[in-house]
Formats: structure tokens, C-alpha cells, sequence
């Protein structure tokens, strides 16, 4: 396994984030999870606005290990599904910092005047947008 | 220690195997293995657990969609991972998280690449026709040739389970006998009967035979159909079903009355327009009255070779004519095909069949030593053509193979002057995968168009083939685009499009992308990697055309050498037609009255030279081989030689220009009731009297007239009966007058001028004889050679063709490596030649990039070719495999091409002013 990248590199050589890698992120952000776990998660937070498949996920998480954002943690039965060891993976400092700087780029992006107006012509429409 | 290092930590069980889970563990096998290792337990349980939720949340349809979009994921990401796995350990510098453009999915990206690819194709004209002309030709090709073994070889036999029928054939164990096939009537009853391992078994027998048909009592038109003869048993083999009435039953295996025959679907439909009555109808065949009892099913195939898979069967079957009790056993005329038990092998039943047959020998000693062999039906039928077939399809593959290096060439020369593109591609985030998927993508539409086309082109070429070699390729008739056809040229596309896509795409994806940007596009120039591959493609190219060149050489040969066989006799303006006398009105003995008198008026027409008649005429394929005893030298039972035997009439030597070398001719001595005499050829005097004078010698012989004695009263030249590759066997003539005569002749007319002008005046001489005899198969003599050398010249022209076409593919190839060449290292040469290269230094420069790999791929054609002709040995004549002349010839003249493919590029190279080049980047 490639070693991750030194923890001063650049985040922003990363960004913008893939959608599924950035949900992955604020999984782990939650805390340690496996790989079903991730799933399920994510499932829940976008309500299917994520694509989800085993191969995209496992792809993404595999270039996270090897970038640094994520890594293995130890390996223990799961309480909430049966008894079999999974591989649990958990955020690194540096993924941390990835994902500060997405966020921030993100809100940036919401902050300026076109998309502002935007989201009030939509809202008009739909008071429950928020 | 991590878990996965430690080997007693205990893997994780897997997921529950439902099939589909299975699937998917197998097609994760795309990914690398220590992708696999890592992810594989937990990919396939998510799989899983996404499929059972599709399946609750919208049934069947919604399973069926995960799925679609999980093997969508799998392969697009297994290809991506692969990629990325190949440049990871090249510490990849573009980051890979990078969101492409649309963010779109796997299925939609793909559709993205098509129209990319399109639009490049259509961005390059050159290149796309060169391209696709080579594509649609090599496909092309391959699917019209793949049509003929399929029809002809891949097919199975139109019976009821064909594999257990097999063909019983009964051979002459005596050494240097051609292996006939032919039984007799008693021969075969009597192994029939006896054997167990057979659950039917049948006789059939058609040589082209016709009989003529009038409906009813004395009406109608008499017409001239093709009949022939079956026993009930080849009804109970094949499994053939009536679609009207019945077949014929066990009982009617018998000549003589009631008289009943089977017509075909064809006749029935053509001639009594479908008439649901015609069962129990009754109809003159050869002017006999017969019943119909049945009519065949539409798709029923007369087991020989040239009706097996043709539109053209026999019209009318009758059962079959010999008398189990009276019929003699040498006379062999007759096929037969039996069907095996459940659970016998066809070696069991052979060793049976052979212990019979042994028996009936010592019971019937006179015979000669006979055997039994059996052979697969569908060996026995179709089993001839294989050789040629298979030579055919490994031909034409290697032209595709050479079309297929020609177009890598091309892709790579393209692929290295878009090496900026792809790098800027790649800087603006594209992954590795997707640019290979993006030149995979290319590569699979040229490559899917052109065998469209290619395909459109086999339609036209398969119908061309079977107008035009109709006789040749009987087994081939019905040759058409089929499923199994189509998913063969598909196959073909897609085996081809990734052939050459992967190997441009693997060159052109690989280098430092960076660098790329840096530099100018024809900097330090040719990638060194991408030369070479193009050299080893060169080597490949000329080696093929190598082999090819020499295989057609060798056929070239061999055919030039058969057309100029002298076939024994003068076959210029000869024609010939058979008759035939109705057995009711010309009893035993009288048929010879009407033959006298139709040579007698047939000579005396104006424009005819010579007339004559024989049982059978050399090349027609017919043979009729007896047992004779020599007086001077008795051979002892069980060993009695056979001769062929013929019966002509006087003018017959005459005729067909067959010069005497000893004695007399037939004359008018030889009449009725004088004393037998016989003309032999030179085969028979050298076979039985080496060395001695055999005229006054005498000999008898079984057959029609058993245990006549006839005394030898001329010798006369060897005529080539069995064909023009085959040499002589031992022949002996009588005289028409003094033997009962066969009911079908066929009569020879030599013509001052064009013999086909005589037909007509023939046609009334004879009716003018008997009105209800008519004349069939009139061909001239000449066409009878043409057709036998129709097969062999089909063969060498078609193989001729591809050669050719190899060859020029090969030019191309050469010219285009170093046409490309030259291009790319303008300025390189431009600063040898600033620098004061000689022109023999610059030509031994450029030459060095084709004549090199040209030179090494002769070599290692002429060691293929060594090899690879002696699959060819049963398709020579005169020639052998190794032919030295043909082994120095085509490679010079290969050599000669590859110099010649040369000289425009290394023209343009010479020109080059080194001024110009330098100051050209």
C-alpha cells in the first residue's frame, strides 16, 4: 500500500470533492464506521441522492487510504449486524482537513449573489426549502 | 500486527451464496487481486444486500435494474482500478479525486466516448477510409468464408438424432483399391439381418438416375424427374416422417408388382398441385404403372453428398430392384446407412459388422476379400470438404490478422501525434481510465462500422459464391447469415476492435503526461516503444503474407499441372446424353436392336463425324469394378482381382479418339453370337500380363454374364476414369452386341463443327425411334473436364485472391511505417544531412525501419511455411509441399514488394533540404 501523502500537503490539489467521497467523510466525521455502516449512513443523510454502488465505493474509499484522508482501524465484530469482524475505517487529520476546506468552498459558493438569488426564487415556491 | 497480516486471525466468513452473488464474486476477478483481497468479502455483501432491497422495494424489475447498474459500476470501476493500479507504482502526479465534468454515470459517459469517437472518425477522413476499407474487406472475407463451413461442416444432418447414424461401407481389403463404398443388395440383407448393434439399417442408390413421369393412364406430358431408390429401412434410420400417406414398409423391398412409389414435396406441390388425393393415384414411371403411397415431408434430404443440403432432391423414390434370392453379390451398386443402438459405439459395431462380413465370405468363397467399415453420416457426407474448408478459414483469418497489424500501425501513428492531446485531456482531470476507455471506445466503433459494411459485403459475396460455384460447393448450398454467422462476425468486430485498440491505447496512455506538455510534439520524436511495436507488426505482416503467398503458390502450381493432364481420350466437340429404355417395352436382348439403329441414323446426320456408346463414360463418377479369373494365371478365391468393366459400342474408340496401341478395334465380327472377345487398356496388360503379349490371352469374368470366356483381341491407351489426379485402373471393353445391354447408355457424337447445334436433329433421330424415349443430360465433353477441375480451380482462385490481398495489405503496411517515419523525423534527417550524410547513410537509415523487420519476417515465414503446407499435401497434385523453386520465388518476390512499398517515402526522405527541415519546428 502506498503511503499517504505527508500531512502539510495541499488540500486544495483535492478539491472539489467527488459527492460520495465527501459523504464519506462526514460519516467518519461522526465517528468509526464500516463499510455497511458507511452505507446505510449515507443512505439516510442524502435520501438517495447519492449513487451508491459496491464498486464506486470501495474505489473511493481504496484512493482515500491511499491519499491519507482515511484509514484502517482495527477489525471487530459489529454489534448492530452479525457477528463477523468488518473492517472499520476511520478519518484522518488531514481528511479532516479536506473536508473543512470543501465545506468552506462550498459555502462560499452558496454566499455569491447569483446563487443566492436563485435559492429565493425557489424558495417563493416551495417555503419548505430552507 | 494489522489483521490482515496476521495469518491466524480468522477470515471473515461470506456472504450468503445466492447465485447472483456467486456471479458477482466471479466477475470481481476483474479487479486486481489485492484489490480484491481487501474489498471482495464486503463488495459482494453490499451487492447483495442491494439486490434483495431492490427486489422488496419493486420486484423483478427493479432486481433486474440493480443488477444492470452493479455490473455497469463493476466493469467501468474494474477497469478504472486496473488502469490506476498499472501507473500507481509510477507515483500517478493527477490527482484522482477530481469530479468529471457531468458527474454523469457509467452508461452515460460511455455514450459520451461514441459520439467523441464518431466525430474523430469523421475529423479524419484518410484515415477512417483507409481503416475501414481494410475492416470491411478482412471481415468481410472471414464471415463469407465462416458462412461456408458453417453451412457445410457446423450444420447438423437434417435427421432425427444424426449422431448415431453412420455409413456402412463395403471395401475391397485387396491393397491399391480405391476406397468405394458401394455394397450389394445380398451382401447387405444378410448383414442386416444378423446384426445387433444396428436399430436400422436402409440401401439407397442414385447416381444422378432420372425416370420419366406420366400422370395417369397414358396421359399427360412425360417429364423427366430425378428418381431413385430406397429400402424401407432408410426411412426407419433417418426418422423420416410422410407428410402425406405412408412410406414403404419392409414388404416392399422387392421388385415387381404392385408397383408403388414415394414423390417428394416438391413434385407435389409443382406437378399435381397439392392435390390431397393423391395417395392411391397412380403414374407411368418409365412406363410402368405405380401407385403413390406417400408423399415426403418438405424438409426431407437425400443422404448423398450433393442433395444433402440442396434445393434439388429426387422427385420420385422407388423401392428398391433386386431380388434378395437371384441378385448377384458383386453386383455393388447400392449405399447404405444404418442406425445405432443406444449405447453401442461405432467401434463395437464395426468389429460386429466385420465378423459378419468374414463369415459371408467363407460362405461364399468366390467373392473377393470384402470388409466393413463404418464412418459417422455426417463424416461420410460433408467429411470431404473439410480439408479445404479449414484451409479457406486459416487463410482468410490470416488476412484479417494482417488487416488487423495494418490498422494497429495506423492507430499507434495516430495515437503517438495525439499524445499532447491526451496529455492536456489528463491535466484537466480526466482519469487514466477514462482516456482508455475513451481510445477502447474508438477503436470499437471503427471496428463495428467497418464490419457492418463487412457484412453487407459477405451478403453479396455469398450469393456470387453460390451462382457461380455451383457444382463445387454442394455441401455449401444454404450458405447464408445465420445467427450462428452473425454473433461469428460480431465476435470477430469486437475481438478486433480490442486487438488494436489495446495495443495504440497502451502505448499512447502511458507515457509521463507532464513531459508531454513541456516538449514539442516531434521533439526527441518516435516514442522508442511505439517504433518498435511498429517493426514487430511489420515482421508479423510480411511473415503471414509469406505463407499465404506460398500456399497459393503451390495451388497455382498444382492446378496449372492437372489442366494439362491428358485426359486419355479427345473431348472436343463431343456431346453425350443418356438414355434410358422403359424395362416393359424392351425386354432382355432387345434393347441392342435400338441402339444399332440410332448409331446407324445418328451417323449418317449432317455435321457428325463419329458415334458411339458405352454403360458409363470415363469421368462421370460412376464405376463398375468386377472379379475376373486370368486363365494363364488363376488367382486364388479370396483374392480374385477386380477390372473395371465396360460395354461399348464399335464406334465408341473412335468417338472419343482413344488410339489403339495393339491389335483391332471392335468391327462388325464382333456381332451377336460370335465369339466373345474383349479389348483391354494398357493398365490391365500391364497389371495382369507384365511384360508378355496379351492379345489371344484370355479371361472370364463375373458380373452380367458370369463365367463368360473372352479371348483379348486389342489393347488401347489409358483413359483417366476417375478423374484427372487419379491415374488409370485396369479397364476391359465389350462389345455392346454381345452382352444383354444396360437399359441406360449414354451415346457419344463427335461434331465436324460446334456440337451443340446437333442436340436438336439428335433429339428427333431419336424420338423418331421411340417417341416416349427421351434424352436427358446432353453436356459436351469438354464441359465434363471443366467440371472436374471446377473444385480445385475454385479453391486456388479464392486462395489466389487472398494472397493478394495479404500482400497488398502488407505494401500498405510497409509504406505506411515508413511513410510515417519519415515524417515524424524530418528534422533529424535534415541535420544528418546538414551534417553530411551520405545518401546510402540515410537509406541504410530508413531502409533499416522496413527492410530489417521485413527481412527477419521472411525468414520466419518461410519457417511457418515449412511447417504449415504439409496440411496441404491432400490438395496437390505434381507438387510437393516443400516445392524448392516456390520457397526461394516468393520470398524474392516478397522482398521485391517490400522494396517497392519503400521508395515513395524514402523518395520523399532524399528530398528532403536540410534548411527546410530544420527550420520546420
Amino acid at each position: 500500500m502506498k503511503p499517504p501523502l505527508p500531512p502539510f500537503a495541499d488540500p486544495h490539489r483535492l478539491l472539489p470533492l467527488k459527492p460520495l467521497v465527501l459523504e464519506v467523510l462526514l460519516s467518519l466525521l461522526g465517528g468509526e464506521r464500516h463499510g455497511y455502516g458507511l452505507v446505510s449512513d449515507i443512505a439516510e443523510r442524502s435520501g438517495g441522492a447519492v449513487r451508491i454502488e459496491p464498486g464506486n465505493l470501495y474505489r473511493s474509499l481504496r484512493v482515500m487510504l491511499d491519499l491519507g484522508l482515511i484509514v484502517e482501524s482495527d477489525r471487530r465484530p459489529a454489534p448492530d449486524l452479525d457477528d463477523q469482524r468488518r473492517r472499520y475505517y476511520r478519518i484522518t487529520p488531514f481528511g479532516e482537513l479536506v473536508a473543512t476546506e470543501e465545506a468552506v468552498r462550498l459555502r462560499a459558493l452558496l454566499s455569491q449573489a447569483g446563487v443566492r438569488r436563485l435559492l429565493d426564487h425557489r424558495a417563493a415556491f416551495d417555503p419548505g426549502l430552507d | 500486527m494489522r489483521p490482515e497480516d496476521d495469518p491466524m486471525a480468522p477470515t471473515p466468513a461470506g456472504p450468503a451464496p445466492g447465485r447472483l452473488a456467486r456471479s458477482y464474486r466471479l466477475l470481481l476477478h476483474l479487479y486486481p487481486a489485492p484489490f480484491r483481497r481487501r474489498f471482495g468479502d464486503d463488495m459482494t455483501e453490499l451487492f447483495a444486500d442491494r439486490c434483495s432491497e431492490a427486489r422488496r422495494q419493486r420486484g423483478r424489475a427493479g432486481l433486474v435494474l440493480a443488477c444492470w447498474r452493479a455490473l455497469g459500476d463493476l466493469l467501468g470501476q474494474a477497469a478504472s482500478e486496473r488502469w490506476v493500479s498499472h501507473t500507481a507504482l509510477r507515483g500517478a502526479r493527477s490527482p484522482r479525486l477530481v469530479r468529471p465534468a457531468t458527474g454523469a454515470s457509467f452508461m452515460s459517459t460511455v455514450a459520451q466516448d461514441v459520439r467523441y469517437a464518431l466525430r474523430g472518425l469523421r475529423n479524419q477522413p484518410a484515415f477512417t477510409a483507409v481503416a475501414g476499407l481494410t475492416l470491411t474487406l478482412g471481415i468481410g472475407a472471414n464471415t463469407t468464408i465462416f458462412s461456408l463451413v458453417e453451412a457445410a461442416l457446423l450444420r447438423p444432418l437434417p435427421y432425427a438424432t444424426p449422431e448415431r447414424l453412420v455409413r456402412i461401407r463395403s471395401v475391397d481389403l485387396r491393397e491399391g483399391k480405391s476406397d468405394s463404398a458401394n455394397i450389394s443388395g445380398p451382401d447387405f440383407l444378410d448383414l442386416a439381418r444378423a446384426s445387433r448393434s444396428l436399430t436400422a439399417a436402409g440401401v439407397h442408390g442414385w447416381t444422378g438416375g432420372t425416370a420419366t413421369l406420366t400422370a395417369g393412364a397414358g396421359g399427360g406430358e412425360p417429364e423427366q424427374v430425378p428418381a431413385a431408390r430406397v429400402s424401407s429401412g432408410i426411412f426407419t434410420a433417418l426418422g423420416t416422417q410422410p407428410a402425406l400417406g405412408r412410406l414403404f414398409g419392409p414388404d416392399e423391398d422387392r421388385p415387381g408388382p404392385p408397383d408403388v412409389v414415394v414423390i417428394s414435396n416438391g413434385l407435389w406441390q409443382r406437378r399435381f398441385a397439392a392435390d390431397p388425393r393423391i395417395v392411391g393415384r397412380t403414374l407411368q414411371v418409365n412406363g410402368t404403372t405405380a401407385t403413390v403411397v406417400g408423399v415426403l415431408p418438405t424438409d426431407f434430404r437425400f443422404p448423398e453428398r450433393d442433395t444433402l443440403r440442396s434445393a434439388h432432391q429426387p422427385d420420385v423414390l422407388r423401392p428398391v430392384d433386386f431380388d434378395p434370392k437371384a441378385s448377384s453379390r458383386s453386383g455393388r451398386y447400392l449405399h447404405a446407412l444404418g442406425r445405432l443402438r443406444q449405447g453401442v459405439s461405432l467401434r463395437t459395431a464395426e468389429a460386429e459388422l466385420q465378423a459378419i462380413a468374414s463369415h459371408l465370405a467363407r460362405q461364399y468363397p468366390d467373392d473377393s476379400e470384402r470388409g466393413v467399415r463404418l464412418a459417422g453420416l455426417a463424416d461420410d457426407l460433408v467429411g470431404g470438404a473439410r480439408p479445404v474448408l479449414v484451409l479457406l478459414l486459416g487463410a482468410v483469418s490470416c488476412v484479417l490478422l494482417i488487416a488487423c497489424a495494418n490498422i494497429a500501425n495506423l492507430l499507434l501513428a495516430r495515437g503517438t501525434a495525439r499524445r499532447s492531446e491526451l496529455a492536456v485531456r489528463a491535466a484537466l482531470g480526466a482519469a487514466r481510465g477514462r482516456l482508455l476507455r475513451l481510445l477502447l471506445t474508438e477503436s470499437l466503433v471503427l471496428a463495428l462500422a467497418g464490419s457492418a459494411l463487412g457484412v453487407a459485403l459477405a451478403v453479396v459475396a455469398i450469393r456470387l459464391l453460390a451462382a457461380w460455384g455451383q457444382g463445387q460447393l454442394p455441401h455449401a448450398a444454404g450458405a447464408g447469415l445465420d445467427g450462428v454467422v452473425l454473433s461469428y462476425s460480431l465476435a470477430l468486430a469486437l475481438g478486433t476492435g480490442l486487438a488494436f485498440g489495446l495495443a495504440s491505447a497502451h502505448q499512447s496512455a502511458q507515457p509521463e503526461l507532464g513531459d508531454d506538455l513541456r516538449r514539442g510534439t516531434s521533439g526527441g520524436g518516435v516514442a522508442p516503444r511505439a517504433g518498435a511495436a511498429r517493426r514487430v507488426l511489420v515482421v508479423a505482416e510480411v511473415a503471414l503474407s509469406l505463407v499465404l503467398l506460398i500456399g497459393a503458390g503451390l495451388l497455382i502450381e498444382s492446378f496449372w499441372r492437372l489442366q494439362r493432364v491428358d485426359p486419355g481420350f479427345s473431348p472436343e466437340r463431343v456431346v453425350a446424353f443418356e438414355l434410358s429404355l422403359p424395362v416393359a417395352r424392351y425386354p432382355e436382348g432387345s434393347e441392342n436392336r435400338f441402339y444399332e439403329r440410332l448409331y446407324q441414323r445418328a451417323a449418317a446426320l449432317p455435321g457428325v463425324e463419329a458415334v458411339g456408346g458405352a454403360n458409363m463414360l470415363p469421368l462421370s463418377g460412376d464405376y463398375s469394378c468386377d472379379g475376373i479369373q486370368i486363365d494363364d494365371h488363376p488367382a486364388l478365391p479370396g483374392k480374385i482381382p477386380c477390372a473395371e468393366a465396360r460395354s461399348v459400342s464399335m464406334g465408341y474408340f473412335r468417338t472419343l479418339r482413344i488410339p489403339l496401341a495393339a491389335g483391332r478395334l471392335f468391327d462388325t465380327r464382333d456381332a451377336d453370337g460370335s465369339a466373345p472377345v474383349a479389348l483391354i487398356n494398357r493398365a490391365m496388360a500391364r497389371r495382369f500380363w507384365p511384360g508378355e503379349n496379351p492379345l489371344g490371352r484370355t479371361f472370364t469374368y463375373e458380373g452380367r454374364e458370369q463365367g463368360n470366356r473372352r479371348r483379348i483381341v486389342g489393347v488401347v491407351a489409358d483413359l483417366r476414369h476417375f478423374g484427372l489426379d487419379r491415374d488409370a485402373e485396369p479397364e476391359f471393353y465389350t462389345p455392346q452386341p454381345q452382352q444383354p445391354s444396360y437399359h441406360t447408355m449414354t451415346v457419344v457424337v463427335r461434331a465436324a463443327a460446334d456440337p451443340g447445334r446437333l442436340l436438336p436433329a439428335l433429339r428427333r433421330t431419336v424420338a423418331e425411334l421411340d417417341p416416349l424415349v427421351p434424352l436427358f443430360r446432353p453436356r459436351t465433353l469438354s464441359e465434363t473436364i471443366a467440371s472436374d477441375v471446377a473444385a480445385p480451380r475454385l479453391r486456388t482462385a479464392i486462395l489466389a485472391a487472398f494472397a493478394a490481398l495479404a500482400l497488398l495489405l502488407a505494401m500498405v503496411g510497409i509504406y505506411g511505417v515508413l511513410s510515417f517515419t519519415v515524417g515524424q523525423r524530418t528534422r533529424e534527417i535534415g541535420i544528418r544531412k546538414a551534417l553530411g550524410a551520405s545518401r546510402r547513410d540515410l537509406l541504410r537509415l530508413l531502409l533499416s525501419q522496413t527492410m530489417a523487420p521485413a527481412l527477419v519476417g521472411i525468414a520466419l515465414g518461410l519457417a511457418t511455411a515449412a511447417l504449415a503446407t504439409r496440411a496441404l499435401k491432400g490438395l496437390l497434385f505434381g507438387v510437393a509441399p516443400t516445392d524448392p523453386m516456390l520457397f526461394t520465388v516468393a520470398p524474392a518476390l516478397l522482398a521485391a514488394a517490400a522494396l517497392l512499398a519503400s521508395y515513395l517515402p524514402t523518395r520523399r526522405a532524399a528530398a528532403i533540404e536540410p534548411r527546410v527541415a530544420l527550420q520546420s519546428e
